[in-house]
């Protein structure tokens, strides 16, 4: 057949009638146009357009370094693009600045790299956001397939941070630990802590549902004033003589089991499910640190489906303790503190307990939104806990899944009178708690 | 002190002399351009696979804050030229003639496969289905090879065969589908010659997996009636060329030098949500796009195309048999907003079942949405889509209505054995497109310039010409305006006569030494259209000529 193809050939046509002689070139300004038509009533707009440029081009940079961080981070593929821009010309090895990612969003610039060959992946990454404020970061990480895969780890790390400490206990002004100085009103101190810290772990999936890991590590801790606290320091805040690791450098090993029972399809959509995680840990104080403690919790939770698969109501228990051996006090850094709270709360003590209930339901293909409410209290053993000094906070979030992990949430609490905004961005840790990273 | 006010007032000066009027747009006096040379040659680039992960993030993150940061209007599409249309390129291949429309050519690996045909282990990469094959033919050419539902003869194997054809009268690329007829032993279950040989055992269990596609792939489908063992299936040829991944929906291949146009600023890829919309063509998104590096390595370049066209004409979204309605059951709610506020127990909507009078036509009714295809996720370019861009596309589409052989030719590439079923496809997509092309042809003034005779300009006025708005209801307000934006002339209104508009320039404004622009806007029934047409035009002695046109809202 060979008819004419309609109208819009004879449109084609008047190209040749009334155009000149054809040419062809590259794709670059195709239509000639040496200016836009203005229109006084978009001149408004396009001013602003303009000086919004600036804020358009840091949205565009922090979110691709950051999510191209994220991804790199946990193995997930590389896309041709980041690779193309940043990879050796084999896709083995790339290096990439990141902003507003490594130190938290406190303005910091950094710079990883990554080598990923087959079933090993390395990532090397600084980050630099002020005196008291930087990183260093070395990860490597082995792959082994079969039929139950496993994955060996090991990290270095460097970071110097600012911290803050508000004493031991559900009531900190109470507790008889807390050496508060008598000549100052302030109950909560800010320090910058440098810590130095090498991981190994091995983990390894059991079962469908099961994974266990087995994790190893040493760290070194040292508590300096922080110049940015003003009356806050440590030391005007605290007898730091009577505060266990705020006066000399604590260094200690620290070696724990994990084990995770998770029977949700997958960590992104609302799914019904059940997950147990458990973990014991042995923390051996060397060098001048002179005691020892032992480290137990678990998390348990319930994913309900409510009427609908895609409605879940999510019971959460979580409990971190930690156990000392013998009569030394553990160090305020060792303390534990509920990780988990939306709200805020800078309570720690030997035992943290966080009480969740979330309520969350598919709103949109990849987002769902969330409703929960959350309790915290600490204390220094079961029998002491106090339900009267529970902290409470509630809130309401939109989250961003894909169909197998979640992709970041955005999400207010209320709490103690004040509003805390919730922005998480990237993959979420792998597990709860981890504790060799804290 | 004295600097600063001379500034100021230098400053007020020249946003008053054009801040309070309208000043078109300034061209450069060249041809237009008719093809653009986006075929240099370049390395094969690496492939780029979909990313759900980065590209949920950016596509519910990044590019909604981005937007967010932008108050002004997004940019006219970047791939026109100075006609406000769309050159040739390798992202758009307007055919010529129907035989291009309907892939008779004689390529070297054209048309439908060639006996023999040889099992391949690779799974299909382009069906919306599992269960399909991949096979090469005597000439050593791959095709996917697809068939029917039981339940629906010739659904999607005629969908794809239409729809690809479809979409290429529209000028987007698409891969040759061809209708065939095939029975078990039509496919050899060996190796291909020149492939290494295996290990004994590895060749005897891919020679078992092979054999076990091949019963189930043919156990799947419908057979012919009345022979029995002949099955119709689609064979789609891919891909002619290295496929390199999907395209991009936003920015541009790095890794391709040709690519200088952010992809979510290209017309063509604007157009496609008018394009199918008008194919109901159901889950369509970036995964639908390939880029195909074509030529020897390092000589090639890349072209563009749309694929999964199995999915078009309805057949994407059939609903056959109905499930049980269960209102609070794991079906969500359509509106977000309800499910936001209602915490998730929005009703889910009652689904509806595809009809059965025509089982080898989809969901697709007579009624498109004008305003573009839905997606399950948003793409890039149709977020941008402006009132030109439609214009553009529903010119397009209003091509394919005449002459009707052209249409009647692509439906009939379908083979459907229902004449009935056939001519109802005919009707639905005339009907489809008259909705369509009629609601974008008054967003615009939609004029193109036919002709110029000496100082005469011949237009065209395109509503009219396709019988979507009566002359008697069209009043034109003009002016011949300088490049900024002053009136040459008194502005004159006219009454539509037919669907051609023909002007004499006044000799007071046909001057070489300067160039004019003849700015229309059309009025329907008292209401002027959303946007005008400027047509640029430059003068010799004598003579009048256009050089550009525009067609932008105001």
């Amino acid at each position: 057949m060979n008819g004419r193809v309609g109208s819009a050939f004879a449109l084609w046509a008047t190209l040749f009638a009334v155009g000149s002689p054809v040419r062809a070139e590259p794709a670059a300004n195709l239509a000639g146009k040496e200016r836009t038509a203005a229109d006084p009533k978009q001149q408004t707009t396009a001013a602003l357009d303009t000086a919004l440029y600036p804020a358009r081009a840091l949205v565009d940079l922090t979110i691709a370094t950051t999510s191209n961080a994220q991804t790199l981070i946990e193995d997930q593929q590389v896309v041709p693009r980041t690779r193309n821009l940043l990879f050796s010309r084999r896709g083995e090895i790339g290096v990439f600045p990141t902003a507003f990612f490594e130190t938290g969003l406190n303005p910091n610039v950094g710079a990883r790299m990554v080598v990923s060959v087959d079933r090993f992946a390395s990532t090397l990454r600084v980050g630099y956001g002020g005196q008291d404020k930087n990183l260093a970061e070395s990860r490597l990480r082995w792959v082994f397939r079969g039929d139950t895969p496993f994955v060996l780890t090991t990290e270095g790390y460097y970071e110097r941070a600012v911290g803050g400490f508000a004493g031991f206990g559900p009531q900190p002004e109470r507790d008889p630990r807390n050496a508060f100085r008598v000549d100052q009103p302030l109950r909560s101190a800010s320090f910058v802590e440098s810590r130095q810290r090498a991981i190994t772990s091995l983990g390894r999936r059991l079962a469908a549902n099961v994974e266990a890991i087995v994790s190893t590590s040493v760290q070194i801790r040292r508590i300096e004033e922080s110049p940015e606290a003003g009356a806050a320091t440590f030391g005007r805040v605290f007898d730091r003589r009577r505060v266990s690791g705020a006066l000399t450098p604590t260094a200690r090993t620290y070696n724990e089991l994990t084990l995770r029972v998770d029977t949700r399809e997958n960590r992104g959509t609302p799914v019904p499910g059940q997950l147990l995680e458990g973990y014991v840990g042995i923390s051996h104080g060397i060098r001048y640190t002179p005691n020892d403690h032992g480290t137990v919790g678990f998390r348990a939770a319930s994913f309900l489906p409510v009427v609908r698969p895609t409605n879940i109501l999510s019971p959460r228990l979580a409990v971190d303790a930690v156990v000392p051996f013998g009569e030394a006090p553990i160090g305020f850094r060792e303390a534990r503190a509920g990780n988990e709270f939306r709200g805020f709360d800078g309570r720690v003590d030997n035992i943290s307990v966080v009480a969740s209930l979330d309520y969350r339901w598919a709103i949109a293909r990849y987002v769902a939104a969330r409703l929960f409410v959350d309790s915290t209290t600490v204390t220094p053993t079961l029998k002491d806990l106090d339900l009267r000094t529970l902290r409470y906070a509630v809130g309401g979030g939109i989250d961003l899944h894909t169909s197998t992990t979640e992709v970041g949430r955005i999400a207010v609490a209320l709490s103690e009178g004040s509003a805390r905004f919730l922005f998480s961005y990237g993959l979420p840790p792998a597990g709860f708690g981890d504790r060799q990273h804290r | 002190m004295t600097n600063r006010i001379s500034c100021s007032l230098a400053l007020a000066l020249a946003l008053g002399s054009t801040g309070c009027r309208y000043r078109p747009a300034r061209f450069a006096d060249h041809p237009a351009v008719v093809k653009v040379g986006d075929d240099l040659p370049i390395p094969v680039p690496d492939r780029n696979d979909f990313d759900e992960l980065l590209h949920v993030s950016d596509v519910y993150l990044r590019r909604p804050l981005f937007d967010a940061l932008s108050p002004a209007e997004p940019p006219e599409a970047a791939d026109v030229n100075a006609f406000d249309e769309v050159p040739v390129s390798s992202w758009y291949a307007p055919p010529r003639q129907l035989s291009e429309i309907l892939a008779d050519h004689d390529a070297p690996l054209g048309g439908p496969p060639v006996a023999p045909l040889v099992l391949l282990d690779d799974a299909p990469t382009l069906g919306s289905s599992s269960g399909g094959l991949t096979v090469v033919d005597a000439r050593g050419a791959r095709y996917e090879l697809e068939h029917d539902d039981a339940r629906r003869p010739e659904l999607r194997t005629g969908a794809a065969a239409v729809g690809s054809r479809a979409l290429r009268g529209l000028g987007i690329r698409t891969p040759d589908v061809w209708i065939v007829e095939l029975a078990p032993g039509d496919i050899e279950l060996s190796r291909p010659s020149g492939a290494p040989e295996p290990l004994a055992e590895d060749a005897r269990a891919r020679a078992r997996a092979r054999e076990k596609r091949l019963v189930a792939f043919f156990d799947g489908g419908p057979k012919l009636p009345p022979n029995q063992g002949r099955h119709r299936v689609s064979a789609t040829r891919w891909a002619a060329g290295i496929d390199v991944g999907i395209t991009p929906d936003f920015g541009s291949r790095g890794d391709d030098a040709n690519d200088l146009i952010a992809h979510n600023d290209r017309r063509t890829l604007r157009a496609l949500s008018l394009f199918g919309s008008f194919l109901a063509f159901d889950g369509f998104g970036v995964r639908r796009t390939r880029d195909v590096y074509v030529g020897e390595p390092g000589k090639g370049h890349l072209v563009h195309y749309v694929v999964g066209l199995d999915r078009s004409l309805g057949a994407g979204s059939v609903v056959d048999p109905l499930p049980p309605y269960r209102p609070l059951s794991g079906r969500r709610g359509e509106s977000t907003w309800q499910n936001l506020v209602l915490l998730g127990f929005a009703p889910a909507p009652r689904p509806k079942a595809t009809q059965r009078r025509y089982l080898s036509l989809g969901t697709i009714g007579p009624l498109a949405n004008p305003l573009g295809m839905d997606t399950a996720l948003p793409y890039g370019p149709f977020v941008r889509l402006s009132r030109a861009d439609g214009y553009w596309a529903a010119k397009r589409i209003a091509g394919l209505l005449s002459p009707a052989s052209t249409l009647e030719a692509i439906v009939d590439a379908g083979q459907f054995g229902d004449r009935a079923a056939r001519d109802e496809l005919l009707l639905l997509l005339r009907l489809r497109a008259r909705q369509i092309v009629g609601h974008w042809f008054h967003q615009v003034t939609p004029i193109e310039v036919l002709t110029t005779e000496d100082t005469r300009l011949v237009l065209r006025d395109e509503a009219i010409f396709g019988g979507y708005a009566p002359a008697e209801e069209i009043v034109y307000e003009l002016a011949y305006l300088d490049g900024e934006g002053r009136a040459l002339a008194p502005p004159w209104t006219l009454q539509a006569q037919s669907h051609t508009l023909v002007l004499d320039v006044p000799k007071t404004i046909v001057d070489p030494k300067r160039s004019a622009v003849l700015h229309i806007r059309a009025s329907r029934r008292g209401h002027p259209a959303p946007a005008f047409c400027d047509v640029h035009l430059a003068f010799y002695v004598g003579g009048v000529r256009a050089y550009a046109v525009t067609h932008l809202p105001r």
